[in-house]
C-alpha cells in the first residue's frame, strides 16, 4: 500500500469543494445575541455559535455576546463545554437572540474526538470513549495523573505498583492486548494532538539489589521498580481526558492504538480578562497499613535467639528487648515519616485580540513515608492559540518538567536489603535502629544488612528533565454555508533525560557482607528517550444538502521515538567517594533502540436526518520499522453506527443505539526481527555467542480486532443517564516470544501467532436524584467485567519469561490455551499428587466505582470508592516473614510452611478489596467576604480538605493487594514482593482565582 | 453536530456569510498536489539495524578466533549455579540467603522438589546446549573456512581441521556432561542441537545411551586428535586456563581422554547400580577397565606424583574455566556467593578441619542465619577464592578419585584405598586412614576422602557417586538433626520426609514441547 490511494481519495473531495461553490451565496442579516447559564443568568464567554447546518460560527466574547450574519430561517446551534448544547431558532424578524444553556452535570453532551481534526458530539458517538474533565482529576491532590483516575474508567483498569512516591501505576483498556508486545503494555497518550512518550525506563536499580541475580553489580532489570514517565504532566494543566477504548475509536491510531489511547486536552485561555489561578496544598503521607509482625516474650526472645545460630548473648538480647520496651517496631520506625508535602500551582490564561494564552506552573514535593524517599516536581506549561488571519490560526505548546525521585530500595532483591525483605528476617527484639557513637548502624546479627543503615545511606536519587513541544498549524482556505475545507498540520517532539545516580557506600554490612562481591556500588544511567512526530490531514466539511454533514479527511502520520540506555556501574570502590571513575571494578551496560512508524489515514463521517443516524467509516495504514517489511503497510479499517430516538416513552428523554467495529495493531518490539548473538570477552579475547533467543526476520504487528455495541438512556429531563456497553476483542497474530526446546540450542524464538479474546461489560450510570433547594446530589457509578481467554496458541503451554517466581509456593504464569493469559497457576493436591492447575486470575473479575458529590449552598462533599472483586495475588512478602518465623500468627506460619514442603500453593491470596479513594470538603468563600477581604482582588476562594486512598477494606494479609513487583506487565502483575508500602494521603488546600 | 477543532477564536469567522476568503480551485488543487507529494515522499521507512547485539555468525577465517572463544565461553555464567545445585544435592554445602530460602530448603531436600519445580528446573541448560550449538557451528563450518598463506588461499590444512575438530568435540561432550550429571536417570535428548524448530522433538535418551553418547564424542574427539598427530598446533587460541593442553593435539587429548575417563564410570554405572547400598553393584566393568586406562593415560593432566600445593584447585595439574573481573568478562560465579556458602553437617562429619584441603577454602564464620541454619555450620568458602579464580574443568586430584571408583566398581579395593589415602596424606597432610579392604568400608572411604578435596569445585562427583552407588536418600539426617528456629522440630508436623533432591527437573519447556511425555527412552 503506498500514497496512490491517499491521492485517489483527495481528488474527487477537490471535485467536490469546487462544484459547490457556486450555491454558496445567499441573503442575509446581522443579529447579535448572548449567552447564559439557565440558572444564575450569567452570561458565557467562550461559547461556540454555529449557524445550525452550515460551517459557520463564532465564538462568544467575555460578556458572553456574539454577532453573526444569519440568513431567514436560520437556527443557531450553541455549544460550551459544561453545558448541554441547544439549538434555537431564530425569528425571522429578530435581530436579538437569548439562548439559556443548562449546566451538563452528567456530561451528556461532550465534543469527543473522532480523528486528527474532527470531532462528533458525544450524543452522537458510537463507540463508549470515557472523558475526564479536569475536575475529577484534581478533586484530591494527586501524585500522577492516574492516581487521579483510579477507577473511574469503565474498562480502564489503573492499578498501583507499590506506594513509593512519584508514580508508577499500570494502565490496561480493556483486558490483556498482548503477552509480549511491549507497545501493548500501555495505552497510547496524546497531548493536544501529539503523541508524547509514557516510556517506563529501568533505573539500574538491579545493580544495587541484585534483584534478578545473585549478587549486586548488574544492568537495568524490569525489576527496577521503574515509574512511566506520563507522571511528568501536571494534572492541573489538564482540562479534559478521553479515553478511546475500542479499536473503532483507537483504529485512528493504527500499529499504535490497540491497548486504547488516552487523548489529553490541555488547558487554553479564552476570550476575556486574564484569569489568575492559584492553589496552595499542604499536607502529608503516611502508610496505610502494616504487617503484624511477631512478638516476643524476653523468655521467647532468648529461645529463638538460640535457635537462630545464637548470634547475640542471652545479656545481649535481653538489652536490645528492654531497649525497645519488648517489641522493636520497625515498620513504624522505618515506614513512619509523616513529614509535610506540599504543592503550589500557578496559572494565568486568557486571550488578548489574536492571542490565546495559558500559562502554568507547579512546584510539588511529596514526602515520602519510608526514611529518605520523597518525589519533588517543578513544570511550567505555555499553550499558545494565535490567530493570524481569519483563515490560519497557529497554536504551540511547550511544557518543562523537571523531577527528583527518591524511592528507596524495595521490590525484590536479593541482598536482603530491601526494607520489609530486612525486617522480614530480623526478630522484633532486636534494637536495629540503634546507632553506635559514631553514627553508624548497629550489625544486624540475624542477616546482612541493616534496614536503617540501608535506608539512610543508600542513594537513589533518580532526575527527570523532560521538554514536550506541541505546534498545530490550522489553514482554512475554505469556509461556506455548505462547506469548509481546512489544512491541519501537527508536530510535536518529547525529550526526556531520567539520570539515576544510586550508591551504596562500601562501608554498608551488606556491602562487607558476603552476599556483595565487593564492597561499594555506584551506578550511573542517562537515560534518553526521544520522540517526534507530525501529521497532516485535510479535512472537508459538506453540509450542501440539508439535514446531512459529512466530514471527509485525509491524512499522513510519522513518529519516531528512540531510547539511549547508557549504563556504568562500578564496584570495589573507596571509601567515602562515590564516583564511578575510581572503582575498581566497572562495568559498563549499553541498549539502543529506535523505531520509525508512518501512515496514512482516510475518513468519513455522517451526521443525517437532524442528528440522529450517525455513521463512521475510515482507514488506517501503517508501516514500522519493527515490521519485518519495514515498507509493508498494514490496514487497520473501522466503521460505527449510531441512531437517537428522542423522547421514545414518557419519562424517556432519549434513547441511543450504537454500534462500532475496528481493527488496531501493536507493532513488535524493536530487536526481534533479528538473531541477537552476543559477544564478550574471555580473558583478553572477544567471543562471538549465538543468541538464546531467535528472531523471526518476516514478523508482522498484533491484528485486534473489536466489535462494541450498546445503548446509551436518558430519562427524567437529563437527570438520569444509563449506559451500557459490550464489545469483543479479539487479538490475532499475537507476538510470542515462545519457548523454544531449550534443547535446540535456544531458549525462545520470537514467532507470530494465536489468538486471545477479551469480552467485556460496561456499565455507567450517573443520577442527581436531589436537588432541594440548595442542596444537590449527583452520583456516577461504573462496573467494568473483562474475561480474557487464550483462544489458541501456535505453541506448546509456556511460561511467558521471567514474570513469577515459582509455581509453587507463590503461583505463577503460564499461557494455555482454554485458559485466561493473566491466570494464577499453582499446584494442588490431587490424588496425593501436587498437580498444576489455574487458580484465579491476576486481573479482577469485576471492577465498580462510585462518585458521590454532595452540594449543599457552599459546601461541597466528594466522595470516590473504588471496588474490585475476583482477582488473586501472590505475597512473597509473607513467604519471607514465614521463612524467618516473623509473623504474630505462628500457626498459620507452620501451616503455609507445610504446605509449602508438600510442593503447593499456599501464597496466592484473594485481593478483593474497596477502597475509599478519595474524600474532600470544600467550602467556597461568599463573593462579597471576598470583596471585602481582597479589595476586588480576588474574586473567587475556596477551602477543602482532603485525602486520597484513606481506607482500604481487603482480606489479604499483605500490605496492599494493588502491587506488581515487575512494575508494568502485559502478563505478571499481582506479585507483592516486599514492596514501598502503601500510602495515604491528607491535604489542606487553598484555591483562589484573581 | 459535527465541528472542527480551532474553530475557536475571539473572531468571527463567518465574514459577510459566505466565506472569509476564496482560494480558487487551482490554489487548492496546489496545496493537495504539495501534500501529495509530501506522502510520497515519506512513504519509505529506513532500515534501522539492531543496535544491541550481532546479526549472525560472519564465520571467516578472521573471526574463527572469535566463534572458538565464544564455544570456550559457553556455560561460564552458568556454571555457579551448576555448583551451587550439586553440591547442595550431595549435602556438602548450601548457600543460605535470607532472600531465597529455596537455595537451601529445595536444593538440599527440605521441600519437595517436583517435576514442574521451576526454580532449579531450567538451569544447567539451556546455556549449556546454547554451547553445544556454538560449538556445532565452528564444527560444521571448520571445512569451508578459507585460509590465505603466501602460497595463496584454499582450506585449512587437514592437520589444523583434525585438531581443531578434536577440539570443539571435546567441548561438546563436556557441555552434555554437565547437563548429564544434573538429570542421571531423568535422561538427555542428546545431538537434539541442531534440528528445526518445527521438528517433532527428539526423544529424550535414557543415562545410559546418554553417556554410551558422550563417550562416542569423546571417542571421535581422540581419534580425530590422533589422526592430526601428536604435535599438530591448532588454528586457534585457547583461554588461558587451557595453557596445561593447549600446546598441540597431543597434549589436549590428556583432556579428551581425562573427561572420557570420568564418563566411562558414568556409563558403567548407568547400565547397572547396585541393587542395595551394602553389595557390589553390576557396572560395566569393561567401561571401567578402559576408565582405568583413560585417567591413567591423561598426561598432562593426570600425575601419579602429589603434592600439598594441589589443595588448592588451581594449583593443580588441570584444566579451568577463566575468570577476570575486567570489564566485560565474567567474573567468577561461585565467587559472588561464596561467603554465604557455608558446609553442612552433613558433610563436615566426614571432614577433619585441620585438612589442608578443607582449610584451601574454608574458614571460620559465625555460621548461617537464614532458614535452615540449622543445617549448616560454621565453616564457609572464603578462602582461594575472588572474582578471578578458575573453576576446574577437571584437575589430578579429582582424577585421583575417579581412579580410585573405577578400581572400587572392578573389586580393586585396596588400589581404591590406597589412592584415596595418597591423596589424604600428600595433599590433605592428615596421616594415612586404616581402611579395612571391603567394599563398604573402601567405599565409604574414597567417598569421604574425595568429598573433602573436590566440594564447591563444580565437578558434581560427589552427587554422581551417591547415585551411582546408591546412596541418595540412604541417611535421614539433614533436615532432622536439631530444632527449628522457632522451637518446634526442624521437620515440622506433617512433614516426614526428607526429600533429598539428587537430580534437576527437565526444564518445563522440554516437558510441554513432548505433551508431558519425557520419560527416557532407551532405543
Amino acid at each position: 500500500m503506498r500514497a496512490r490511494w491517499f491521492i485517489g481519495a483527495a481528488v474527487p473531495l477537490l471535485t467536490l469543494i469546487v462544484a459547490v461553490q457556486a450555491s454558496a451565496q445567499n441573503t442575509t442579516r446581522r443579529i447579535t445575541g448572548r449567552i447564559v447559564d439557565s440558572a444564575d443568568h450569567q452570561p458565557l464567554a467562550a461559547a461556540q455559535v454555529i449557524l445550525t447546518g452550515t460551517t459557520i460560527g463564532t465564538i462568544t466574547s467575555d460578556s458572553g455576546t456574539f454577532t453573526l450574519r444569519v440568513p431567514a430561517g436560520a437556527s443557531l446551534s450553541v455549544r460550551r463545554i459544561g453545558y448541554r448544547s441547544s439549538t434555537v431558532k431564530v425569528a425571522d424578524a429578530s435581530t436579538d437572540v437569548t439562548v439559556d444553556l443548562l449546566r451538563d452535570v452528567l456530561q451528556l453532551d461532550q465534543q469527543v474526538i473522532t480523528g486528527v481534526g474532527t470531532q462528533i458530539s458525544s450524543k452522537n458517538a458510537a463507540t463508549q470513549d470515557p472523558v475526564i474533565m479536569s475536575g475529577a482529576i484534581t478533586s484530591v491532590p494527586t501524585p500522577t495523573i492516574e492516581n487521579a483516575l483510579e477507577g473511574k474508567v469503565p474498562g480502564a483498569l489503573i492499578s498501583d505498583n507499590s506506594g513509593a512516591p512519584g508514580g508508577g501505576l499500570q494502565v490496561q483498556v480493556r483486558g490483556t492486548t498482548s503477552i509480549y508486545a511491549t507497545a501493548a503494555g500501555q495505552p497510547l497518550y496524546v497531548i493536544d494532538g501529539v503523541i508524547m512518550s509514557n516510556a517506563s525506563i529501568p533505573s539500574g536499580l538491579n545493580s544495587v539489589s541484585g534483584a534478578a541475580g545473585n549478587t549486586s553489580g548488574n544492568g537495568p532489570s524490569p525489576q527496577d521498580q521503574q515509574t512511566n514517565r506520563i507522571a511528568d504532566i501536571n494534572p492541573e494543566d489538564i482540562e479534559s481526558m478521553q479515553f478511546l477504548e475500542g479499536s473503532a475509536a483507537s483504529a485512528i491510531y493504527g500499529s499504535k492504538g490497540a491497548a486504547g489511547v488516552i487523548l489529553i486536552t490541555t488547558k487554553h485561555g479564552a476570550s476575556g480578562k486574564p484569569v489568575y489561578s492559584f492553589t496552595q496544598r499542604l499536607g502529608s503521607y503516611d502508610v496505610s497499613n502494616s504487617l503484624p509482625v511477631r512478638r516476643f516474650s524476653l523468655a521467647e526472645a532468648l529461645t529463638d535467639n538460640v535457635s537462630r545460630g545464637a548470634p547475640l548473648t542471652a545479656a545481649e538480647v535481653t538489652q536490645n528487648y528492654n531497649a525497645c520496651g519488648g517489641f522493636c517496631d520497625f515498620q513504624h520506625e522505618l515506614y513512619g515519616q509523616t513529614g509535610p508535602s506540599y504543592e503550589t500551582d500557578l496559572s494565568i490564561s486568557g486571550a488578548l485580540p489574536s492571542t490565546e494564552y495559558f500559562l502554568s506552573g507547579l512546584d510539588k514535593y511529596d514526602n515520602g513515608a519510608q526514611i529518605n524517599t520523597g518525589y519533588q516536581k517543578q513544570s511550567i506549561r505555555t499553550n499558545i492559540v494565535q490567530h493570524v488571519a481569519p483563515t490560519l490560526t497557529a497554536s504551540a505548546n511547550v511544557a518543562y518538567s523537571a523531577s527528583l525521585a527518591r524511592r528507596g530500595v524495595n521490590g525484590n532483591d536479593n541482598l536482603g536489603i530491601a526494607g520489609y525483605d530486612n525486617i522480614s528476617y530480623t526478630p522484633s527484639y532486636f534494637d536495629m535502629a540503634r546507632q553506635n557513637a559514631n553514627g553508624s548502624y548497629v550489625i544486624n546479627p540475624y542477616g546482612v544488612a541493616n534496614a536503617f543503615a540501608d535506608a539512610k545511606q543508600i542513594l537513589t536519587p533518580e532526575n527527570v528533565n523532560r521538554i514536550t513541544a506541541g505546534g498545530n498549524v490550522d489553514f482554512k482556505p475554505i469556509t461556506t454555508r455548505a462547506q469548509s475545507l481546512e489544512f491541519i498540520f501537527q508536530a510535536g517532539a518529547d525529550y526526556a533525560v531520567q539520570k539515576d545516580q544510586f550508591y551504596a557506600p562500601p562501608s554498608l554490612q551488606v556491602e562487607t557482607s558476603p552476599l556483595s562481591a565487593f564492597a561499594g556500588t555506584s551506578t550511573y544511567q542517562s537515560a534518553t528517550n526521544q520522540l517526534s512526530n507530525y501529521s497532516f490531514s485535510i479535512v472537508h466539511v459538506f453540509t450542501g444538502i440539508h439535514g446531512v454533514q459529512a466530514t471527509s479527511s485525509v491524512g499522513l502520520t510519522h513518529d519516531e521515538n528512540a531510547l539511549f540506555l547508557p549504563d556504568i556501574v562500578s564496584q570495589n570502590l573507596v571509601s567515602g567517594l562515590a564516583n564511578q571513575q575510581y572503582g575498581v571494578v566497572q562495568t559498563s551496560f549499553y541498549n539502543q533502540q529506535n523505531t520509525i512508524n508512518q501512515g496514512f489515514y482516510g475518513q468519513e463521517q455522517l451526521v443525517m436526518f437532524n442528528e440522529r443516524l450517525a455513521l463512521t467509516g475510515g482507514i488506517n495504514s501503517e508501516a514500522s520499522t519493527n515490521d519485518g517489511g519495514v515498507n509493508r503497510y498494514y490496514s487497520y479499517p473501522k466503521a460505527s453506527v449510531s441512531y437517537r430516538f428522542p423522547n421514545p416513552f414518557s419519562g424517556v428523554d432519549e434513547i441511543k443505539l450504537r454500534g462500532a467495529y475496528g481493527v488496531s495493531g501493536t507493532v513488535p518490539n524493536y530487536g526481534v526481527k533479528f538473531n541477537a548473538d552476543s559477544l564478550r570477552g574471555y580473558s583478553g579475547s572477544l567471543g562471538v555467542k549465538e543468541g538464546l533467543v531467535a528472531g523471526d526476520p518476516g514478523i508482522t504487528p498484533e491484528t485486534n480486532t473489536d466489535f462494541e455495541g450498546g445503548f446509551d438512556v436518558t430519562l427524567f429531563k437529563g437527570k438520569l443517564t444509563f449506559n451500557a456497553t459490550g464489545y469483543q476483542k479479539r487479538i490475532t497474530n499475537l507476538l510470542l516470544q515462545a519457548q523454544a526446546l531449550p534443547s535446540l540450542g535456544y531458549d525462545e524464538q520470537w514467532i507470530n501467532g494465536g489468538e486471545i479474546t477479551n469480552q467485556g461489560l460496561e456499565l455507567q450510570v450517573a443520577a442527581t436524584p436531589i436537588t432541594i433547594g440548595k442542596f444537590t446530589w449527583v452520583t456516577g457509578e461504573n462496573f467494568a467485567r473483562n474475561q480474557a481467554v487464550v483462544n489458541n496458541i501456535p505453541v506448546p503451554t509456556f511460561t511467558p519469561g521471567f514474570t513469577a517466581f515459582g509455581f509453587s509456593p507463590f503461583g505463577g504464569y503460564q499461557i494455555e490455551a482454554g485458559a485466561s493469559p493473566s491466570a494464577f497457576w499453582g499446584d494442588v493436591m490431587r490424588n496425593g499428587v501436587p498437580t498444576l492447575v489455574a487458580l484465579g486470575d491476576a486481573n479482577p473479575a469485576f471492577t465498580v466505582g462510585f462518585t458521590n458529590d454532595f452540594n449543599y449552598g457552599r459546601f461541597h462533599l466528594h466522595t470516590f470508592l473504588d471496588m474490585r472483586r475476583g482477582f488473586k495475588v501472590s505475597d512473597l512478602t509473607e513467604q519471607y516473614f514465614d521463612g524467618a518465623h516473623n509473623l504474630e500468627d505462628t500457626a498459620g506460619t507452620n501451616a503455609r510452611t507445610i504446605a509449602e514442603s508438600q510442593g503447593l500453593t499456599p501464597y496466592l491470596y484473594n485481593g478483593d478489596y474497596l477502597k475509599l479513594r478519595e474524600l474532600t470538603l470544600r467550602y467556597d468563600i461568599p463573593g462579597n467576604f471576598l470583596e471585602r477581604l481582597g479589595r476586588g482582588v480576588v474574586h473567587t476562594a475556596a477551602l477543602s480538605a482532603s485525602g486520597r486512598n484513606l481506607v482500604t477494606w481487603t482480606k489479604y494479609p499483605g500490605l496492599d493487594p494493588d502491587v506488581s513487583n515487575f512494575s508494568n506487565q502485559l502478563v505478571g502483575r499481582g506479585q507483592d514482593v516486599t514492596p514501598y508500602p502503601p500510602t495515604r494521603s491528607f491535604f489542606l488546600s487553598v484555591d483562589l482565582g484573581l | 453536530m459535527t465541528s472542527h477543532r480551532h474553530l475557536s477564536g475571539p473572531r468571527s469567522t463567518s465574514g459577510s456569510g459566505s466565506r472569509t476568503r476564496r482560494l480558487g480551485p487551482r490554489h487548492a488543487a496546489l496545496s493537495l498536489a504539495a501534500v501529495a507529494a509530501t506522502a510520497v515522499a515519506a512513504c519509505s521507512n529506513p532500515t534501522v539495524p539492531n543496535y544491541n547485539a550481532l546479526n549472525g555468525f560472519p564465520h571467516t577465517a578472521a573471526s574463527l578466533q572469535s566463534e572458538v572463544t565464544g564455544a570456550f565461553d559457553g556455560v561460564r555464567t552458568d556454571i555457579g549455579n551448576f555448583n551451587l545445585f550439586t553440591d547442595g544435592m550431595a549435602r556438602n554445602t548450601a548457600y543460605f540467603t535470607a532472600s531465597e530460602q529455596r537455595f537451601v530448603s529445595v536444593v538440599t531436600g527440605e521441600s519437595f522438589a517436583g517435576p514442574g519445580d521451576v526454580f532449579m528446573g531450567p538451569s544447567v541448560w539451556d546455556f549449556y546446549f546454547n554451547a553445544v550449538k556454538g560449538v556445532d557451528t565452528v564444527i560444521g563450518n571448520i571445512s569451508a573456512i578459507v585460509v590465505t598463506t603466501a602460497t595463496g588461499s584454499g582450506p585449512m590444512p587437514a592437520a589444523q581441521q583434525e585438531s581443531l575438530f578434536g577440539l570443539m568435540e571435546t567441548l561438546k561432550a563436556m557441555y552434555y556432561m554437565y547437563i548429564a550429571q544434573t538429570r542421571d536417570t531423568l535422561g538427555v535428548p542428546i545431538n537434539e542441537v541442531g534440528r528445526t524448530a518445527s521438528a517433532t522433538p527428539a526423544p529424550i535418551l535414557c543415562n545410559r545411551d546418554v553417556w554410551a553418547q558422550i563417550v562416542a564424542m569423546l571417542d571421535s574427539a581422540a581419534d580425530s586428535l590422533t589422526v592430526a598427530g601428536a604435535s599438530a598446533t591448532f588454528p586457534v587460541n585457547m583461554p588461558p586456563g587451557f595453557k596445561l593442553v593447549s600446546t598441540n593435539a597431543g597434549a589436549f587429548l590428556g583432556l579428551t581422554r581425562a573427561l572420557r575417563g570420568k564418563a566411562r564410570i558414568e556409563y558403567a554405572y548407568s547400565t547397572g547400580r547396585p541393587a542395595d547400598t551394602l553389595s557390589v553393584g553390576t557396572p560395566n566393568l569393561a567401561q571401567l577397565d578402559s576408565a582405568v586406562t583413560d585417567i591413567q593415560g591423561a598426561a598432562p593432566i593426570f600425575s601419579a606424583a602429589l603434592s600439598s600445593s594441589e589443595a588448592v584447585a588451581a594449583n593443580d595439574l588441570g584444566v579451568f574455566h577463566d575468570f577476570s573481573t575486567t570489564s566485560n568478562d565474567v567474573q567468577n560465579p561461585i565467587n559472588t556467593n561464596a561467603a554465604a556458602i557455608w558446609v553442612l553437617f552433613d558433610a563436615l562429619n566426614d571432614i577433619d578441619t585441620t585438612d589442608l584441603r578443607f582449610t584451601a577454602k574454608f574458614g571460620p564464620g559465625s555460621g548461617p542465619t537464614s532458614v535452615g541454619a540449622h543445617i549448616g555450620s560454621t565453616w564457609h568458602y572464603v578462602n582461594n577464592i575472588s572474582g578471578s579464580e578458575p573453576i576446574p574443568l577437571v584437575r589430578n586430584v579429582e582424577l585421583q578419585f575417579l581412579l580410585a571408583r573405577a578400581n572400587l566398581g572392578l573389586g580393586n579395593f585396596a588400589t581404591a584405598i590406597a589412592l584415596a589415602n595418597g591423596v589424604r596424606t600428600n595433599v590433605g597432610g592428615l596421616p594415612p586412614a586404616v581402611v579395612a579392604a571391603d567394599y563398604v568400608d573402601a567405599r565409604n572411604f574414597v567417598l569421604a576422602e574425595q568429598r573433602v578435596s573436590t566440594m564447591t569445585e563444580a565437578l558434581g562427583d560427589r552427587l554422581d557417586a551417591l547415585r551411582d552407588l546408591n546412596l541418595v536418600k540412604s541417611r535421614d539426617t539433614t533436615w532432622s538433626a536439631t530444632s527449628g528456629p522457632d522451637g518446634t522440630a526442624a521437620h515440622l508436623a506433617g512433614v516426614s520426609k526428607d526429600f533429598q533432591t539428587s537430580v534437576i527437573a527437565i526444564p518445563l519447556g522440554e516437558s510441554d514441547a513432548r505433551s508431558g511425555n519425557i520419560a527416557p527412552q532407551c532405543p
